[in-house]
């Protein structure tokens, strides 16, 4: 009995050493290094030498193995059952992305301002704002996602000396980005004078104050401080009324100030927990060390080129639009377009609302991941990435279905909110131009594809294939670009989305192709992965 | 409060929405910031990338490099308002590009890979850095270094120093000359220019040939400056008269630089042209230099397309084919004239072949011929379009066919325009010629020989049908066109024959030089000596100024006006006050083109026949009663304004029209309170119609939340 139970333990110990031993040779191998002898299996087991023991070793394992898969299974049957509820928990966390951006439009309507929006903005205070705050999303977009990126990556393995160390290190970086590139803009500014000084000036505010919101943000999305966030910006919207009320200050230095407070709010957050999870470690972890920032810019370089790229891609056709003086008198080179800005709005409610479901296909992905990879044997690798190629196409499938729901919901939503309180300014103001409805179903079916695109990239990035998602969004950039040009010049401003649908055409196109190949042969990139 | 008084103090610093500078100062700054721009696009960027030839010296390689990159900015300018997308960023995209591909082509790589190559250095210096192994400062200082070492070499001797000195002086006086009227006045010109400023805003809003089809290289080239410098239309038209002119004598100081090695005789030919146009003797107004004119621009393309002919004919080289034939296809976009000319430009420069007995080999020949027949096609391409788009010929003022054949075309019954007196020009030329073909006996190079007399004969034809008239010939070609074209030409010949004379005489003279390097201790090649460098300039200096002293007093005014220099001014000024298109201009029709682009405008009959003064209300429902911006200009003319070429119908009407004006303004100001006097003098009166705050609250609800 008790040379069974040692033999059992050996079995899990080869098990736990190798995963899933390749061969007798293998066993043997590994029994070795564990210190046992031909001796050892000659008294303590009854053996012939070590092979033999091995032998029988192995034929264990695999029955071992077997049945361990065959519990898997039925987890994963128990696991079909509850995929329902599984996706309403992961889609509804997704779904907590949205909440800060939904605290400032009930804000918004509530008082008028948020954090950087105001219903009597003129639009020529529009268009400073909205310069500078879609310029802080293109410079930031690169830094957070890496911080996201190694933050993430580095919090998974309780390392949070050097969460704290990545993210405020990139922070810094990412500082001196911020007013870097805002010094080089006024300085273009001031060779092409597209904007007036004082616009500049005001608009570069903005800039570097969003883009730090935008930082902070991400450092606390990395800690999965959402509500945290949420309650930072609206703190932020507190303190821009406080200086409404309490001074004689403009709404834009109040804003200032309330970004401002918001800002220092989220870093504060971040740097006490931060701090708090760093004296909770224990042993050796204490001494982890960052890699060296040449090895750090190595892995994360791909990350930050993507990140830049989404957001110039996403704000792209804006940026267009805005730049086109066909269709419309413009003062300045860029002219914000309110009738079209409201018709994106409206479609961005239907894109957050799909981009939920994102979370619960990658979440799903990286579950099923391992325990399906044991079930299958070496051999069986293309039984493997069939498996996977399945649920690649059940996720394609589910994301269509939700963005169809979704952009319907928006919609109806829409259309429900104009009939039902007709006598509202408001909404009599946001349905009054046709261009909005236009723009709405050219952006929404834009989203839609760019929500294919980044589920696929998801899962490049799960796999640590950031080019196959840069060869995604490059070709989409460029084509967003010069569709949305050529139209937006040629025929009329509001053209310029459909620069956006063709950008977001190529996207999905290309990054399903990609996405594709990647499950036909998922063993040999999950390998190569880590 | 501290918070307070920071946000107070940051809004107070930041200037205005914008600073109005007066028009004199933002002239002269749009006058630098122009010719800065120019010289970054048409000089530097090129000079940099662009292909050379090592024998080629600097100054030719400026002219190439101007030559194509004035075809290019005309040739995609087209292009892509022909497509719709002409702005600042499809512009500026394509010169990127261009400047880009070729910068790569130079350095011997394909695009793709040098782009690759840059984009691993990129990677490499972000490494490097991380590794804290870049020294940023370091490579800085070392940049900079390296620079002020290239400057240093390339700084001219003190001897070179006096000619740099000399030509700078003499491109001053050109401009000061040119450029002083356009800057003290606020006006765009005569009628012409009102026009041309037109068709400047129409091309910068993707629409060409808007009256009809007219050459519009010149308007292309406008508004690229316009687009890169974000200046004003109306400065870039005032003041590119004169920059244009300056240009041009700097291009004849290189030709006769080139074809005479002279510096002296290039100096004295730019300043012929420059400062002595004043003085009556060549065949042109030196006035009309002042403005804009597509005649006048083109020959900035025809010099240096002459230059490259005699250049191909005498050494056969591929680059001053393509030279030529991108000179001819630029010069028919400018203006057909100049193309003509360049093409007429083949006689004299073949015959001059057969004086000096060069055998031009077929293969050459043909390629010439191909060479013209494609710049003809390609610089006819644009107008044949617009025919194919249903476009009709421009047949007002300026009229293209009279511009180009006066009444030899149109109406033979028209008195020839210099149809008395001797024929000077002709004259001269004939003088000029022989002198050249005498004097370059004494030469010994061919080059120079070949060079000379093809330019000699170039003036020679021109004067020709210049002073065809005279003789009762039919004039082809309409004289005050074909002088503006013959006057470079003629100061191009005149610093010739000076440089053979002075070769010729200055012989003794570098002995002398000599003596004097000898004394100085220093040793120099002959050409170069110090005392013959002094005593160049000194014989330029003097001739200058002998010409300067015999020079009959300079008259150089603003040619002829349209309207009242206050308007333009005030014009300015509400430009640079008022958010764009929130303003509206009522006045009389010069000043539409003014107001394009910037705000509207209403003419002065339209505005009395439409609105009552006493029920004149701004408000959103009731459309019809009242301008639909927060401000209104009315511009009335106490003392009617008379333009040169206003006959007596138009005066009458005038009057009558501000008369009604006056009347509409007077029951106007009975009835309300919202206007106020911009402007008055005793001449003209200019009142401001703003709303009311309650117009100003019924609007800010009326336009809601969006």
């Amino acid at each position: 009995m008790a040379k069974q139970i040692i033999i059992e333990e050996l079995v899990d110990a080869v098990i736990k050493a190798t995963e899933r031993p390749i061969d007798e040779w293998a066993v043997a191998a590994t029994l070795e290094s564990m210190g046992l002898r031909d001796v050892d299996a000659v008294h303590d087991f009854g053996k012939r030498d070590i092979f033999d023991l091995a032998s029988d070793i192995f034929q264990k394992c695999l029955a071992k193995l077997q049945y361990r898969s065959s519990l898997g299974e039925k987890d994963e049957a128990l696991g079909a059952r509850s995929q329902i509820t599984s996706f309403f928990r992961f889609y509804s966390s997704g779904l907590m992305f949205a909440m800060p951006m939904a605290g400032q439009i009930a804000m918004l309507f509530i008082l008028r301002y948020s954090l950087w929006a105001y219903f009597d903005f003129t639009e020529e205070q529009a268009t400073i704002v909205a310069l500078g705050t879609i310029l802080g999303f293109i410079v930031t977009g690169g830094f957070i996602q890496v911080i996201a990126r190694r933050g993430i990556f580095y919090r998974e393995q309780k390392l949070y000396a050097l969460v704290k160390g990545v993210c405020f290190h990139i922070t810094k970086i990412a500082t001196v980005a911020i007013f870097a590139i805002g010094i080089i803009v006024y300085l273009v500014n001031a060779l092409f004078p597209f904007l007036s000084q004082q616009m500049i000036i005001v608009s570069l505010m903005y800039y570097v104050l969003t883009a730090h919101l935008w930082i902070s943000m991400s450092l606390l999305y990395t800690l999965e401080k959402r509500l945290a966030i949420l309650i930072a910006t609206l703190f932020g919207v507190g303190v821009v009324y406080l200086v409404l009320t309490m001074t004689t200050w403009d709404i834009m230095p109040a804003q200032w100030c309330g970004l401002l407070a918001a800002d220092i709010m989220m870093y504060a957050i971040g740097y006490i927990v931060l701090h708090r999870w760093k004296q909770k470690m224990e042993g050796n972890l204490r001494l982890a060390k960052l890699p060296r920032e040449s090895v750090l810019v190595y892995a994360v370089r791909y990350y930050f080129i993507y990140g830049t790229l989404y957001f110039a891609y996403l704000f792209l056709d804006r940026i267009v639009g805005w730049s086109s003086s066909t269709g419309a008198d413009v003062p300045y080179l860029f002219w914000f377009r309110t009738s079209y800005e409201l018709g994106m709005d409206w479609a961005l409610f239907s894109f957050i609302i799909a981009v939920g479901s994102l979370e619960y296909s990658i979440r799903r992905f990286s579950q099923i991941m391992i325990p399906k990879q044991k079930k299958f044997l070496g051999w069986d690798s293309s039984l493997h990435n069939r498996y996977f190629t399945r649920f690649y196409l059940r996720q394609c499938v589910l994301l269509v279905i939700t963005t169809i729901i979704s952009i319907t919901l928006v919609y109806y939503g829409g259309i429900c909110i104009r009939d039902h309180f007709p006598d509202v300014r408001l909404v009599q103001d946001f349905f009054a131009n046709p261009l909005t409805f236009t723009v709405f179903w050219a952006g929404a079916a834009g989203y839609a594809l760019t929500t294919i695109g980044l589920l696929n990239c998801s899962f490049f990035f799960t796999l640590s294939r950031p080019t196959l998602a840069l060869r995604a969004i490059v070709p989409a950039f460029v084509v967003n670009l010069i569709v949305g040009f050529i139209l937006s010049r040629a025929i009329s401003y509001e053209y310029s989305v459909y620069g956006l649908v063709a950008g977001a055409l190529v996207f999905a196109v290309i990054s399903t192709i990609n996405g594709w190949r990647l499950m036909r042969s998922l063993d040999y990139y999950y390998y190569s992965a880590y | 409060m501290v918070g307070d008084s920071c946000v107070r103090w940051i809004i107070t610093t930041i200037p205005p929405i914008k600073k109005v500078m007066d028009y004199q100062t933002a002239t002269i700054w749009g006058i630098v910031k122009a010719v800065i721009w120019f010289g970054v696009i048409f000089g530097i960027l090129p000079y940099l990338t662009f292909p050379k030839l090592k024998e080629e010296s600097g100054f030719k390689t400026l002219l190439a490099n101007l030559l194509l990159m004035i075809f290019l900015t005309v040739l995609v300018s087209h292009i892509l308002v022909l497509l719709h997308i002409y702005d600042f960023f499809s512009l500026t995209v394509v010169f990127i590009s261009i400047f880009l591909i070729l910068a790569f082509r130079k350095a011997r790589k394909s695009p793709r890979k040098g782009i690759r190559e840059w984009l691993t250095n990129l990677n490499m210096f972000i490494f490097e850095a991380s590794e804290g192994r870049a020294k940023i400062g370091g490579n800085l200082k070392q940049w900079l270094l390296n620079i002020r070492g290239r400057i240093a070499r390339s700084l001219p001797r003190r001897t070179e120093l006096v000619w740099w000195g000399g030509l700078l002086w003499v491109l001053v006086m050109s401009g000061y000359l040119r450029l002083a009227p356009a800057i003290t006045n606020a006006t765009v010109g005569p009628r012409e220019s009102y026009l041309h400023l037109f068709w400047i805003k129409a091309w910068d809003m993707n629409q060409i040939y808007p009256s009809g089809i007219f050459p519009e290289g010149m308007h292309a080239l406008v508004s690229a400056l316009k687009q890169v410098t974000f200046l004003p239309e109306e400065i870039l038209i005032r003041g590119g008269g004169g920059l244009v002119s300056v240009l041009l004598v700097f291009i004849i100081y290189v030709a006769v630089r080139e074809l005479s090695k002279d510096r002296g005789a290039a100096l004295i030919s730019a300043a012929f042209y420059g400062i002595f146009a004043f003085a009556g003797f060549l065949p042109i107004d030196a006035n009309r230099q002042i403005i804009l004119s597509p005649l006048s621009t083109s020959l900035i393309v025809l010099l240096p397309t002459c230059l490259f002919l005699v250049d191909y004919l005498l050494h056969g080289k591929r680059r001053c084919l393509i030279l030529y034939s991108v000179g001819v296809a630029a010069s028919f976009f400018i203006h057909p004239l100049a193309g003509i000319v360049a093409l007429i430009a083949l006689i004299p420069a073949l015959a001059c072949h057969a004086i000096f007995r060069i055998a031009l080999p077929i293969k050459d020949a043909l390629k010439l011929l191909l060479g013209g027949i494609a710049a003809v096609a390609v610089g006819s391409l644009f107008p044949l379009i617009g025919l194919a788009l249903d476009k009709p010929i421009y047949a007002g003022k300026p009229d293209l066919a009279r511009e180009i054949f006066g009444g030899f075309l149109i109406d033979h019954d028209l008195p020839a325009i210099v149809s008395s007196g001797l024929p000077v020009m002709l004259i001269a030329s004939c003088i000029a010629i022989l002198l050249l073909i005498l004097l370059q006996r004494f030469s010994s190079s061919k080059e120079e020989k070949f060079g000379a007399v093809s330019w000699g004969l170039i003036a020679l034809i021109l004067a020709l049908l210049y002073s065809a008239g005279t003789f009762n010939i039919p004039e082809v070609f309409a004289p005050y066109s074909v002088g503006i074209i013959l006057a470079p030409v003629l100061c191009v010949v005149v610093g010739l024959v000076y440089g053979r004379l002075w070769s010729m005489v200055s012989v003794p003279i570098k002995k002398i030089g000599h003596f004097g390097d000898y004394l100085v201790k220093r040793t120099q090649p002959i050409g170069e000596s110090l005392g013959n460098s002094y005593l160049g300039i000194a014989v330029a200096v003097i001739i200058i100024g002998a010409m300067i002293v015999r020079t009959p007093e300079f008259t150089i005014n603003m040619p002829l006006q349209e309207e009242y220099d206050v308007f333009a001014e005030e014009i300015y000024e509400i430009d640079q006050s008022y958010v764009p298109f929130t303003w509206t201009i009522v006045s009389s029709d010069e000043e539409l083109p003014q107001v394009m682009g910037n705000g509207y405008f209403m003419n002065t009959n339209t505005f009395v026949d439409r609105y009552s003064p006493e029920d004149y209300t701004a408000h959103p429902s009731y459309p019809d009663l009242a301008l639909p911006t927060p401000d209104v200009f009315i511009f009335m003319e106490k003392e009617v304004f008379i333009a040169s070429d206003d006959d007596r119908e138009s005066i009458e009407k005038h009057i009558v029209q501000q008369g009604n004006l006056a009347e509409w303004v007077e029951r106007f100001e009975e009835k309300h309170q919202n206007l106020e006097i911009r402007y008055e003098d005793n001449k003209v009166k200019i009142v401001h119609v703003f709303r009311t705050p309650e117009e100003e609250e019924i609007f800010r609800e009326w336009k809601g939340y969006f």
